[in-house]
């Protein structure tokens, strides 16, 4: 199987490090970067990964005006999105955010060790 | 978003205190330390880089936590204006994001608080409870992150 492609999508950059080694350290996945939403957009634009990790708060274009966005360009059509938001802590709030179309959501704050069998559950992945 | 680093040297470094009460463990909601999970797990580099990371974060987070005390003191000497109680709730949202991930999970709890009292709050009583608790904030961020238990 082909390593993972994954697009992290986070304003905050010790989120961003944090995440980024533990997919590769201990899920063995390639992790690119995207500080804003229009850095995201540029990059899918480039090349589709195989799953997105978007932030739902962002200064400027936060994590659902990235998504629409995101969906507008064609490779993105059929590309997983995770949210990652400090803002889930009820039941109801984790449904609206999935009504978005997104493939789940990740709470903030979260345990960076457990995170790629989390994104692997959520996304079908094999282990 | 700006992030006053050169304000964390500014902040009070006396001894740390206890952690103010813990919230409940839950999925969501998981004490880690950066450094001491990769430390069973990785080679020593990777180790460093951990800790590198979790140094960073904590430091920006101090940051942040001087933004929101002039914030505080901004709104005891008048009135912020909706956008600035946008920024300042927006600023407590990301340390709260931040904390927690790094082990600080008093530290989420508390700019939480301070996150509602921004976004929410009026008053006097008010920001005497937020300068409060941004102070919490500081001295837990100079204490060291949660074990993991």
């Amino acid at each position: 199987m082909s390593r993972k492609d994954v697009l992290l999508v986070d304003d905050d950059a010790s989120i961003r490090e944090v995440i980024q080694m533990t997919l590769e350290v201990v899920g063995g996945w390639t992790v690119r970067l995207a500080a804003s939403g229009p850095e995201a957009v540029q990059q899918v634009r480039e090349r589709a990964p195989d799953a997105i990790l978007l932030d739902l708060m962002m200064p400027g274009m936060d994590g659902p005006a990235t998504l629409t966005r995101l969906r507008s360009v064609a490779s993105d059509q059929n590309v997983p999105v995770i949210l990652l938001s400090a803002k889930v802590q009820q039941r109801r709030d984790d449904q609206q955010l999935t009504g978005l179309g997104v493939a789940g959501v990740i709470a903030k704050p979260f345990d960076p060790i457990t995170l790629p069998d989390r994104i692997s559950t959520i996304l079908g992945w094999a282990a | 978003m700006s992030e006053k680093d050169d304000d964390v040297a500014n902040t009070d470094r006396g001894d740390p205190p206890d952690q103010p009460d813990q919230p409940d463990r839950n999925d969501e909601l998981t004490a880690v330390d950066t450094a001491q999970i990769f430390s069973d797990l990785v080679s020593t580099d990777a180790r460093n880089r951990a800790a590198d990371i979790a140094d960073r974060a904590r430091e920006r987070n101090l940051g942040r936590a001087a933004e929101l005390a002039a914030w505080v003191t901004t709104a005891e000497h008048g009135s912020l204006s909706e956008n600035q109680r946008s920024e300042a709730a927006e600023i407590a949202h990301q340390l709260a994001g931040s904390a927690g991930t790094f082990g600080y999970l008093g530290v989420t709890e508390i700019a939480r608080e301070v996150e509602r009292l921004f976004a929410e709050g009026e008053g006097h009583d008010c920001w005497a409870k937020a300068g409060d608790r941004v102070r919490d904030l500081v001295r837990c961020l100079h204490a060291p992150p949660e074990d993991l238990e």
